[in-house]
């Protein structure tokens, strides 16, 4: 895309643009840690433990006498990464499989979407607990465990685009002229199923940042010493009375990061969903008229 | 019609939500909200204090508090839960915690015995023969007398239960083996000879798991959903696994009038919590308050029972790993400072030490035997150094023998050890030695397979009344299923078998001080710190007051205020 | 017609929950480690290498899969969920005390839930892109962005440690006990909500026959309660429904943070232990109440939707 054809873009979405950058400051935040936090997010001062905000520690220090702020600025890292990460993951594997379940049809459907109606069976975070708790508690595990529930939502959404455009015309032409089914999928399910899972992901970014820190914050994600959001947060809880500031700066960095995302999210759902937005004009519209 | 369906339905669901959160006010044993009236002060007027209780505020509580007639339920937060099942080591504890059943003797606040279910015992000559005079007009919790036959049948019952034989884990077996029981109901004595000398028998009498109930009708009912029969103060009504307890008084008591009709015990796992709980009335008493709040308690009018020494938290070290290197540990452990760990770190939930055994046991002499291993940094490098355990291959680590070290701590996050190890794994990079800490649900795995440098271990050291128990982890027999360190020193081992069998009192502490030397001289156990175990209760109760071994919490002695 | 479609439901539920059993089992199986030790150490012994084959033998672990996942099967259908770890106790009677709990919570938090929801929801969407439209939309984003978890411990620090209005120790024993809880889950909750009541009150509102009604001179309060009102809250069935059943499986990290007596709470104290049979158990339960819920809801919202009965 040539940087006119950009500026174009964000003129005509005005919302996009500003939370994208939004988005990207927290991106630039996690890829300069290093440049921005002022002290190392692991190096300890054990005397220097529980200091409340001040200029040397803008965020105080915690019970290993650690900068708070420099521990937050790391943390993005690992919240950023893992979030993005798990639903690419969920989108790819959930979206190709959906697209071969209702390509496919027959016994491959069946099977596929039975397996998603048992991963949608189980509510929120239990079955990632169990799963999370069962392997042993550690960053990836955790990830595998919310991995493993969240695919189905992709899965599902393909196989009901796919559903829809398998009917077409063209797609019949194509198979009727003898095209692979390989290069059906490729040429036509794919793209055509790309945009709508791509909204979905977004819009899921944040959901998955607190997923991730909720698993954190009950002792099924990451080990310690590396800085991450949820964790912090649960250490910090038990010095609730005496250094509050332990427990609302991560809180403020989970709440934040997810805001930014969903702001996003809706913002590219309303961009990449078009029709949906200029319905409801017209009806604003017809309701001004009456 | 169809608007008439979806209120009834949004309103059955309001009601119902009402019905439910209204009509568990009234049920048994339930009552927290009626003991914590409406009003408990909104005390509005101190949130500029951080700290909480502003001593502008300090009678709030008592304000609160109902009259010493008026209140009828004790209501207790602890940090702990287990099943009421007394023949099972650390469940048993309970047991005796809630005030469900006594023993036959108890420690005293200085950790002496005291009589108790047993008014006086006696060894023979053959120091085997043990017997125990029983207190009289004693009485289970339903009406039956505490014959001796009945404290007969309920050790025969223990022993039953734990036999390994039965399928039993034989925890008992390790305290003491005995060859005959025999009860004598007219002289009211039980007399036990055991197989080989226990010196610590009436401690051993004094260990929860031995705790007297009724065998007879013990044995008639789920143990585990309803509890012993016992002869202690108070009763299980009710209990939710993991959650809370609903007790009721034991109309048969026999030591005095049972002070509350009811007792509400609630595990709250939040330290916060608890302390929340204390503040706004709705616990008289909660256990385990983190040292930082203490004084705030203390200054608004709180009693605050605090005991140290009587649980260590410390670390077994490996000694097949690189930790059986003599310089690496000895520097190890003067990389430790102890004292800020336990003072800011932990913030005074423990104390500083580095004998096994607290000084405050003065019998084990533990204050003089000096502090080879005291912090220095500097002088820890230099051992390191003259050792040849220098950073080589410039990655900023030292080796040991041209190999890279990682030293693990493997730990539990209860009662703050995780946050411990990650102090000490800190102050160890500081000397150039790598360190990292797993923190495990259970650490057992870890301790039998051998698979650590450090593993955490949280542990009472006399919970008899005697370390024999807690020295024998060092005993090179054993084994690695209790000696975790797999350390051995023949000095060790000869002074620990001397201590086993040695009844003299004086000897004994004489065995058990070597025994203490040696440890530290050979840098064995890395202490964390002596835990502070405390209980702290609102101005509306009196009478708690928490003995070094923390057996006995809820007790006849806890009153309301008058 | 209706009876076919429960019985269609039924058998893929049947379906789904073979499915769910054996998930659950595999899950377990597949973890890493030896059940038999996890069995002693969730119960804190260490056992020796004889106690540990006796225990092997016992619990069926030298069998095929096959033959263990049947026997697990076999149990269930009699009843019998298996033996606790940790709390010795069979697993059905654990969580059968954790039941009440769970449904009282979930009630209340439902029930504050829709008091804020619906007001709001309604509110914003007649009020469109008003200052109030603004507002609500504005705090409903906030809500749906926040941690659970933080929440409650600002709600905590604030409403217990603060002002002191609230006990800090939650319980189901009482109203006051339950309501900071249930309010944190519902502000989550209600966030979700007032968007959703919003979106179909404006869904309403350009309907025929509201600019029809207008046309004709009915009064717009009338219009908006009688009609657009009843309408908009026909979705809200199929989203509360899916609600309940999610909260009558437990809201660990919220039940965490106030220490409350629910499912959530034990299946996290079942998987710190590594209590097996009881993380089996809360997981085969939370499934299968989850998905009886949703079909009594939607066959709920067949009776209730004269549409869909008509389309029939």
């Amino acid at each position: 895309m040539t940087m006119k054809k950009l500026g174009t873009f964000c003129k005509a979405h005005k919302a996009v643009t500003v939370y994208a950058i939004l988005v990207l400051l927290i991106v630039l935040v996690a890829v300069f840690a290093k440049v921005i936090a002022p002290y190392s997010p692991t190096e300890a001062s054990l005397r220097d433990a529980f200091q409340p905000p001040s200029a040397a520690h803008k965020f105080g220090t915690d019970f290993m006498g650690r900068d708070l702020f420099s521990r937050i600025i790391y943390g993005t890292r690992a919240s950023l990464s893992s979030a993005l990460i798990l639903v690419a993951a969920a989108m790819v594997i959930g979206g190709l499989l959906g697209i071969i379940a209702g390509f496919a049809g027959g016994v491959v459907d069946a099977v596929i979407m039975r397996v998603c109606d048992t991963m949608l069976s189980f509510p929120d975070l239990i079955l990632a607990i169990a799963i999370a708790g069962i392997l042993g508690p550690s960053f990836v595990n955790a990830i595998i465990a919310i991995l493993a529930v969240s695919w189905t939502k992709y899965a599902r959404l393909a196989r009901s685009m796919v559903l829809k455009i398998k009917q077409r015309d063209y797609i019949a032409a194509a198979r009727t002229t003898g095209s692979r089914a390989r290069h059906i999928l490729f040429t036509y399910m794919v793209p055509n199923a790309l945009p709508t899972l791509l909204t979905t992901a977004v819009l899921d970014i944040g959901t998955t940042i607190l997923g991730i820190s909720g698993l954190s914050f009950l002792g099924f994600g990451i080990q310690p010493p590396t800085p991450e959001w949820g964790y912090m947060l649960s250490e910090g809880r038990s010095y609730m009375q005496t250094y509050p500031w332990l427990m609302i700066f991560p809180g403020l960095a989970i709440f934040i990061t997810v805001v930014a995302f969903n702001l996003l999210g809706d913002s590219v759902r309303d961009v990449l969903d078009p029709g949906k937005a200029r319905k409801h004009k017209k009806k604003k519209r017809k309701l001004n008229k009456a | 019609m169809k608007l008439k369906k979806i209120f009834a339905l949004l309103l059955v669901v309001c009601m119902t939500a009402a019905l439910l959160a209204g009509c568990g006010g009234n049920s048994a044993g339930s009552d927290t909200a009626n003991t914590t009236p409406a009003d408990t002060a909104p005390a509005s007027s101190d949130t500029g204090a951080d700290t909480a209780p502003a001593s502008s505020d300090a009678s709030a509580p008592a304000d609160t508090a109902p009259a010493a007639s008026g209140k009828t339920q004790l209501n207790v937060v602890s940090d702990m839960f287990s099943q009421p099942n007394i023949h099972d080591l650390s469940p048993s504890w309970f047991v005796v915690r809630l005030g469900l059943a006594e023993t036959l003797v108890r420690f005293g606040e200085d950790s002496s015995y005291q009589p108790w279910l047993a008014t006086s015992w006696e060894v023979a000559d053959d120091n085997l023969t043990w017997t125990f005079h029983l207190q009289e007009g004693v009485k289970f919790s339903n009406g039956a007398d505490m014959t001796a036959t009945k404290v007969k049948e309920s050790i025969e019952y223990l022993y039953e239960d734990q036999d390994p034989a039965n399928g039993g884990v034989g925890d008992a077996l390790t305290f003491m083996t005995y060859t005959s029981i025999t009860a004598d109901d007219a002289a009211n004595t039980v007399t036990i000879v055991t197989t080989e000398p226990v010196p610590d028998m009436p401690g051993v009498m004094a260990y929860p798991l031995f705790a007297i109930i009724d065998a007879e009708a013990t044995r008639g009912r789920d143990m585990l959903l309803e509890g012993p029969i016992g002869t202690g103060p108070y009763v299980v009504t009710s209990y939710t696994d993991g959650h809370d307890y609903q007790l009721a008084k034991n109309p048969y008591y026999w030591d005095g009038e049972v002070p509350f009709e009811t007792v509400n015990y609630v595990k709250v796992a939040e330290e916060s919590s608890r302390y929340n709980a204390l503040l706004d009335g709705s616990a008289d008493i909660a256990t385990h308050i983190q040292a930082s709040n203490l004084p705030a308690l203390e200054s608004a009018g709180y009693a605050v029972s605090n005991v140290s020494g009587a649980r260590d938290g410390y670390f077994h070290v490996n000694f097949e790993g690189p930790m059986g290197n003599d310089a690496l540990r000895k520097a190890v452990f003067m990389a430790i400072d102890d004292e800020t760990v336990c003072d800011i770190t932990t913030g005074g939930s423990y104390t500083a030490g580095y004998t096994p055994l607290a000084p405050i046991f003065t019998q084990w002499g533990g204050a003089d035997i000096p502090d080879v291993t005291a912090y220095n940094p500097e002088e820890a490098m230099k051992i390191l150094d003259e050792a040849g355990i220098k950073d080589t291959d410039g990655d900023g680590w030292r080796e040991l023998d041209g190999q890279n070290i990682l030293l693990t701590y493997v730990t539990v996050t209860g009662r703050q050890m995780a946050d411990i190890a990650q102090a000490h794994a800190t102050l160890i990079q500081a000397i150039g030695v790598n360190c990292e800490v797993k923190v495990v649900d259970s650490q057992g795995e870890y301790m039998t397979n051998g698979t650590f440098d450090m593993v955490n271990s949280n542990e009472m050291i006399v919970p008899t009344g005697d370390p024999v128990n807690f020295l024998s982890h060092w005993y090179s027999e054993s084994g690695t299923g209790y000696n975790y360190a797999r350390y051995s020193n023949p000095d060790f081992d000869k002074a620990f078998e001397a201590l086993k069998t040695e009844m003299d009192v004086s000897k004994r502490n004489e065995y058990v001080k070597q025994l203490q030397q040696i440890m530290v001289d050979d840098s064995v156990l890395l202490l964390g710190g002596y835990y502070n175990f405390n209980i702290c209760s609102a101005p509306s109760v009196t009478g708690v007051v928490q003995p070094p071994c923390d057996f006995y919490w809820i007790t006849k002695d806890i009153k309301p205020a008058a | 017609m209706l009876t076919r479609k429960i019985a269609k439901r039924l058998l893929q539920m049947v379906i789904v929950l073979i499915c769910i059993s054996f998930l659950t089992f595999l899950l377990t199986y597949l973890a890493p480690g030896d059940p038999a030790s996890a069995m002693y150490e969730a119960a804190g012994i260490l056992p020796t290498e004889e106690q540990l084959e006796t225990a092997r033998l016992a619990m069926g672990l030298d069998k095929p899969f096959a033959v263990q996942y049947g026997s697990w099967v076999l149990g269930i259908l009699h009843g019998d969920l298996g033996t606790s770890f940790s709390k010795n106790l069979p697993v059905g009677t654990i969580i059968g005390q954790r039941l009440l709990p769970t449904l009282k919570m979930a009630l209340l938090s439902l029930a504050i839930m829709l008091v804020i929801s619906i007001p709001l929801g309604v509110l914003s969407a007649v009020k469109r892109d008003g200052v109030w439209d603004y507002i609500i939309r504005f705090l409903s984003f906030f809500g749906i962005s926040m941690p659970g978890f933080w929440l409650g411990l600002l709600l905590m620090y604030v409403v217990c440690v603060k002002l002191r209005l609230l006990p800090a120790v939650s319980s189901s024993s009482g109203f006051k006990q339950m309501l900071l809880p249930a309010i944190t889950l519902a502000i989550a909750m209600a966030s979700k909500y007032t968007r959703q009541v919003r979106a179909s009150v404006l869904e309403e509102l350009s309907q025929d026959y509201v600019v029809g009604g207008k046309a004709r001179g009915l009064k717009y309060p009338r219009i908006l309660w009688r009609h657009v009102f009843k309408n908009s809250l026909l979705p809200l069935i199929t989203l509360l429904g899916i609600s309940f059943g999610s909260l009558l499986g437990g809201t660990s990290i919220v039940e965490i943070v106030f220490s409350y007596p629910g499912l959530g709470n034990l299946a996290v104290q079942s998987v710190t232990a590594r209590d097996y049979p009881l993380i089996q158990g809360i997981v085969l339960w939370v499934a299968f109440i989850y998905m009886i819920v949703n079909l009594v809801v939607d066959l709920t919202y067949d009776l209730v939707d004269p549409r869909i009965r008509e389309a029939r």
